[in-house]
């Protein structure tokens, strides 16, 4: 019923705009984007997570670039997010305001776009999508592409943060202690395991359960795309709905597609961003090797 | 206001409405003092338990996530960090972080207790608990439906600032304002009033009875004030009026509208105060036989000539000389403050003036003549005693003389002694009442002769004469006493003393009361009336064995005509045993013949002077016989008196008249004499 009602009311809003995919889902297939870019050319902001030469070979038409390697504050130390001064002047230049849908698609290898899909959200925009299959199936699709630059005006954004979306250490600490929270490690089973460590030490966070994001992913020859929401929904079916779940991996990239799995599920979900190569250097915090090091 | 009542009732009913009403004041005031800082004391004490039960929660949120940390990421750094926080609150005493039933972490402020054990489960999270003056909170450090631990925190109230002590001060002062614009409203509304009612009571007070002077009230409002003050003047002019009424009624004779005695002894007594240093005169005036006037003339007529006699005094007086009845037909006059000339002169134009006057009554004219008793009186010569017992002296002496007299009391001269006789008299007649004296002074019976002129007869009659004897033995006349004795009321006792000494006498010799025909015995017209001769003769003629129908009693025209009307029902008792009524000294004073009608007399003796005369005056023999007709028309005895020859025998025989009695017949002598013969 509330979807209905939606549905109409967005029909009436966006004027005669079909929208093909559920209105609640986080991915937009590339043709419907495109038809609705027809449609009306501002209705989205449509935003490029690849690096600056690639945008620069080739992007899709009016979309602006978001590089994901920017949205790190140190990779080689932790996962952790770029400064909140450096996120707001990076979301300005490309003039993106928290009222305008955004459209975020990577090389389709869904890790980047996912990574950019999460950092918008912590970063209070509420509607982001992802395109589905990055522009690999854009172009297998036919649709056009350009190499123009684009030229926006910068926004006045201003940060706030969503910390529902956001985990860190201490919210993760919480969750070792709160039943109601799951800790899922995002990792393949051998580093959950210790076997291997991007960290000082082996193991996970305790408590945490182990999913590889890679589980949730269809490959493609050129890219790779969620399943569909029936398959993920049987693959967490263990996890109850009630509970808070903090996802995390080696630096909270892979992850952050365990997190948009997790979203479009509707579940309520974090992202630890700094992840095991924070939890795992520090001394401090506890941690669980299964096979015992 | 009970409560006071209860503890000291006498206190407050002394304490004047002003002042009740101040009490009143101040004790509502004090009471609504008290209540107002019991519920600002109340309503802070809520105040400062919502505050810390607010700030409580602030707390709570505040420190959520701190806490939340130092449950799962606790270090020094933290801990310090939270310890500093808390310190900003300054009404926490202590705070405790438990997980489960361990304690974690605790902080307490510097100086303040660590309580020794923590308050568990009885308290629920968030419900304020309050101990003393402190509030405990406990509450749950949750986050995503799980609770990781317990805070528990106690918070001084005292602590918070509400104000209270300036809110207290303000009231008190507000307070003592108030109490004194009360006082002074309470004293002036008391004033207000209460001032009419102590002008009310100032008035009442100022109110002189004697005077009727009764000063009227005047109030300006027209509240109940005001019909209380209309009330007032209405009451005391009502009572002024009553007053002035009474004292007219008490200080005047009803009948003449002339002061009476009792008012004119007052102005006497003013004069006798008073140092004018004039000189003054009193003068008793006496309307001369006047009961002889109003018995035969009638009491309506007695009265009409005493309002007359009123008015021709009054008219004949100056204006300032002060007239008063004294009783009967005597009136006393006041000249203060005028000469004795001035005085006795005027005394001379009320005597003319009377005696000009005559008053017709049945077709019956009578003439009046008055007797006058002067004395000149200054001040301090007298008290209002010897006052009027010198004029009474002097009236007497007056009357003494014969109708129509004026007689002055004079201090200096014998003649003025009569009064000081009279008390030497006095002093022997009632020596001699006594039953035995020492001194020898007695009575002695005496008896004269009364023969019968138109028969012979062995028995005797006699008139009893009464004599008094001093201690020399010296012999005293009843002319000489009988004038005191009536003064001073001594008749009474003398005639009871006669007739007792009498029978005493008689009774003892049976020979003597076979002999005997009659006895006169005289009483004075007093004695008739009095009760105390009544009922003696009455036990008498019970107990004393004596032929009561041989008893004659003499009563004299002049003083008693008059009074055996009054006494008709004892004459009556006394005749339905025999005793006979004899009327002495008929035709000497006002009486006619139209008055022997209506007497119930038995024998009339015809007075002496009109026999004395009879030989040489044809009216007087004319009197005596035309006497003597009536009465044996009337079936009355007749006695002729002053019979000293024999030709005054013969006469008086030939006339018819039925006893003589006179030197000629016989002198009096001791009864004890003749009864011997």
């Amino acid at each position: 019923m509330k979807t209905f009602l939606t549905q109409i009311t967005a029909l009436l809003v966006a004027g005669g705009v079909r929208l093909h995919a559920s209105p609640l889902s986080l991915r937009i297939e590339p043709t419907e984007l495109y038809a609705q870019v027809q449609t009306d050319p501002d209705a989205f902001v449509i935003v490029d997570s690849r690096s600056t030469d690639d945008y620069a070979m080739e992007h899709l038409p009016g979309a602006v670039s978001l590089p994901v390697e920017l949205t790190y504050s140190n990779i080689a130390v932790s996962g952790q997010a770029a400064s909140p001064e450096v996120m707001q002047d990076l979301f300005r230049q490309i003039g993106l305001s928290k009222s305008k849908p955004i459209i975020v698609y990577g090389d389709g290898k869904v890790v980047d776009a996912s990574r950019v899909f999460w950092l918008m959200e912590v970063y209070g925009f509420e509607n982001v999508k992802i395109l589905n299959g990055g522009i690999p199936r854009w172009k297998e699709e036919q649709l056009p592409t350009s190499d123009e630059s684009v030229s926006v005006e910068a926004s006045d954004y201003v940060v706030t943060i969503d910390r529902r979306r956001l985990a860190t250490k201490f919210a993760t600490q919480l969750a070792i202690v709160n039943p109601n929270q799951i800790i899922i490690d995002a990792r393949p089973e051998k580093a959950y395991r210790g076997e291997t460590s991007s960290a000082q030490r082996f193991g996970h966070i305790p408590s945490a359960l182990n999913f590889n994001f890679q589980r949730s992913l269809q490959k493609r020859d050129t890219y790779s795309f969620l399943l569909d929401n029936e398959s993920i929904q049987t693959l967490f079916e263990s996890v109850g709905r009630d509970k808070k779940i903090i996802a995390y991996c080696e630096v909270g990239r892979a992850s952050s597609v365990t997190y948009l799995t997790l979203r479009e599920l509707g579940y309520d979900v974090a992202n630890y961003d700094a992840s095991w190569r924070e939890w795992g250097n520090d001394l401090s915090l506890p941690i669980e090797t299964p096979g015992g090091n | 206001m009970k409560l006071r009542e209860a503890t000291d009732p006498t206190v407050w009913k002394k304490l004047s409405i002003r002042w009740q009403l101040v009490a009143l004041l101040v004790l509502f005031l004090s009471a609504i003092q008290v209540l107002s800082l019991f519920a600002t004391y109340y309503s802070d004490v809520q105040l400062r338990k919502e505050l810390a039960v607010e700030q409580s929660k602030t707390l709570n949120i505040a420190l959520q996530s701190d806490m939340l940390r130092a449950i799962v990421a606790s270090d020094m750094e933290l801990l310090s960090d939270i310890s500093s926080r808390i310190e900003g609150f300054r009404a926490v005493r202590y705070l405790s972080l438990s997980v489960g039933d361990r304690q974690i972490f605790q902080y307490a402020r510097e100086g303040s207790e660590i309580p020794t054990h923590l308050i568990q489960s009885a308290v629920n999270y968030d419900e304020p608990l309050f101990l003393d003056d402190l509030l405990i909170m406990r509450s749950a450090v949750r986050q995503d439906g799980f609770e990781y631990g317990q805070v528990q925190t106690y918070f001084d109230l005292s602590s918070y600032h509400t104000g209270i002590r300036e809110t207290l001060l303000q009231t008190l002062t507000r307070f003592i304002v108030a109490l004194t614009l009360a006082i002074a409203v309470a004293l002036w509304l008391g004033r207000r009033f209460t001032e009419p009612f102590t002008r009310l009571a100032d008035a009442m007070s100022e109110v002189d009875i004697e005077s009727a002077d009764f000063p009227s009230v005047s109030v300006d409002t027209e509240n109940e004030i005001r019909i209380l003050y209309d009330g007032y003047n209405e009451l005391t002019r009502k009572v002024g009026l009553s007053t002035q009424r009474l004292r007219y009624l008490s200080e005047h004779d009803n009948l003449t509208g002339l002061l009476n005695r009792y008012a004119i002894e007052k102005e006497v007594e003013k004069c006798l105060s008073s140092n004018s240093g004039g000189t003054n005169t009193l003068a008793l005036v006496g309307i001369d036989q006047f009961e002889l006037i109003n018995d035969s003339a009638g009491s309506d007529t007695g009265d009409k000539l005493l309002k007359q006699v009123g008015l021709i005094i009054g008219s004949n007086v100056h204006d300032n000389t002060r007239i008063a009845r004294r009783g009967g037909g005597n009136f006393i006059i006041l000249f203060a403050d005028q000469t004795p000339q001035a005085a006795q002169k005027q005394c001379l134009d009320v005597q003319r003036a009377l005696n000009r006057y005559r008053i017709t009554s049945s077709n019956q004219t009578y003439e009046i003549s008055v007797s006058i008793g002067l004395v000149q009186f200054k001040l301090g010569e007298y008290d209002s005693q010897q006052l009027f017992q010198a004029a009474d002296s002097a009236f007497h002496a007056a009357r003494e003389q014969g109708p129509g007299q004026i007689s002055h009391y004079n201090r200096e001269q014998p003649l003025t002694l009569q009064y000081s006789q009279d008390l030497k008299v006095v002093s022997l007649l009632r020596d001699a009442l006594l039953p035995h004296t020492d001194n020898g002074v007695h009575f002695a019976l005496y008896a004269q002769e009364i023969v019968p002129l138109q028969q012979q007869t062995d028995q005797v009659s006699y008139e009893i004469l009464i004599r008094l004897r001093d201690s020399k033995g010296q012999m005293i006349y009843p002319n000489a006493f009988l004038g005191a004795a009536s003064r001073f009321s001594l008749m009474t006792s003398i005639d009871i003393y006669v007739l007792k000494s009498y029978f005493k006498l008689v009774c003892a010799n049976q020979k003597h009361l076979d002999q005997l025909a009659f006895v006169n015995i005289n009483l004075a017209g007093l004695t008739l009336k009095s009760e105390v001769f009544q009922n003696y003769l009455v036990s008498a003629i019970e107990t004393v064995n004596f032929p009561w129908e041989k008893l004659v009693l003499e009563v004299t025209e002049t003083s008693a005509v008059g009074d055996l009307a009054q006494v008709s029902s004892f004459i009556k008792f006394c005749r339905s045993h025999g005793i006979r009524i004899a009327l002495d000294d008929f035709g000497t004073g006002m009486s006619s013949f139209e008055y022997l009608k209506h007497l119930p007399l038995d024998i009339v003796k015809i007075d002496g002077s009109f026999v004395r005369d009879m030989l040489s005056d044809s009216v007087d023999f004319a009197t005596v016989k035309y006497v003597n007709e009536i009465c044996k028309l009337r079936g009355q005895e007749t006695v002729a008196e002053f019979i000293e020859t024999e030709e005054h025998a013969a006469s008086v025989r030939a006339i018819g008249y039925d006893y003589g009695q006179g030197y000629f017949f016989g002198r009096p002598m001791a009864l004890t004499a003749l009864m011997g013969r």
